[in-house]
């Protein structure tokens, strides 16, 4: 394995309706697994959905609990002017998660050795 | 060499065929890609076509494994990885997404 | 525009940190807003970055959008406004316009260049991050 690397993701799904969430939710768990660090996990898009703390999902994964999982280890990040399009608002997101401008995904693109996309559809 | 990332099936969108105009290094089929992989699925010529120029292809485990896809119907030359072998080919290449 | 398909990293260049790629035509997904959007971004923090537009990416840059009942906009306009932004040129891969009968006259008003997929592949290998619109 290589030296302790620097992976940022940018997502561009929201929850349950592509599973670009749950690959980079997997995806965070093996890089940390591995000993890498994960800069930050940039929610853009429809992605800004995976950190809505009132989801619930009976029976299922909670992706947000999920995504807060990972804010621990983390810095998950919600792209603001997304969140604002799409009716989320700061009270509304999971305890580990922020809100963030286009400075937070570029200092995460500068800062990383590798970033990956997830979600799309 | 880069790894190319490509998450949707050659059957319903041109993620793959892109990827394949210019891919060297490797490529990793992940999500409903997976399903390129399978032989006489479509896609089949642009991954052997990839394998025979040299491009090492990857399928997701876990996501062969969740559409119950075995190794057994999988094109030969393509290598399963789980999520710590994604994370090695990323250790060992900058990646391109294909989104 | 000018005849000829120039190499789109000099010797003079550094390599661009950042590609985007757009593959998508416009307003259907968000996907071309919000690359032009992280383009923007990434051009006021000064981020060496290049653009190309392939396959259905093309159509972001047709003349005349924005007409009709959508409300869109025209990103076409909004693309060739990178200009003034500190990015030189916007590449399109030529096969992928012709292909689609179209040529750089049906484009808007910007600088242009036109590459080959041998020139894609390039600067795809050259340049460390890679993302998609």
């Amino acid at each position: 394995m290589r030296g302790r690397m620097k992976f940022g993701i940018i997502l561009l799904s929201g929850p349950y309706q592509h599973e670009g969430a749950d690959t980079a939710y997997h995806f965070t768990k093996a890089a940390l697994r591995r000993g890498h660090e994960m800069v930050g996990i940039f929610l853009y898009t429809d992605g800004v959905y995976v950190t809505n703390k009132n989801i619930v999902s009976p029976g299922h994964r909670n992706i947000a609990q999920m995504f807060d999982e990972l804010g621990v280890s983390t810095k998950v990040v919600a792209c603001g002017t997304c969140a604002k399009f799409r009716g989320m608002k700061q009270d509304m997101l999971s305890k580990n998660v922020k809100m963030g401008g286009m400075g937070a995904l570029v200092q995460m693109v500068q800062d990383c050795d590798r970033v990956l996309v997830f979600g799309g559809g | 060499m880069k790894l190319h990332i490509v998450s949707e099936p050659a059957s319903s969108r041109t993620d793959l065929r892109a990827a394949a105009r210019v891919a060297e290094g490797a490529l990793i089929l992940i999500e409903d890609a997976v399903i390129s992989a399978m032989e006489g699925a479509a896609g089949n010529e642009l991954l052997a076509g990839l394998m025979a120029s040299g491009v090492k292809v990857h399928a997701l485990a876990p996501d062969l494994e969740a559409r119950g896809i075995g190794k057994e119907r999988l094109l030969p030359g393509v290598e399963t990885v789980d999520y710590d072998g994604f994370v090695e080919l990323v250790e060992k290449h900058e990646v391109v997404p294909w989104l | 525009m000018e005849a000829g398909t120039p190499s789109p990293n000099s010797v003079h260049e550094p390599s661009p940190c950042v590609l985007i790629i757009f593959r998508r035509p416009p307003f259907g997904s968000v996907m071309a807003v919000e690359g032009l959007r992280m383009a923007e971004a990434l051009l006021a923090f000064q981020v060496p970055l290049k653009v190309v537009f392939s396959e259905d990416g093309v159509l972001c840059l047709l003349k005349g959008q924005g007409k009709g009942a959508l409300e869109m906009g025209d990103i076409g306009k909004a693309f060739a406004g990178l200009a003034s932004m500190g990015l030189p040129q916007l590449m399109v891969v030529k096969e992928d316009l012709e292909g689609r009968k179209l040529c750089a006259g049906d484009l808007v008003e910007a600088p242009l260049m036109m590459i080959n997929t041998c020139d894609l592949r390039r600067l795809i290998g050259e340049t460390k991050l890679v993302i998609p619109f």
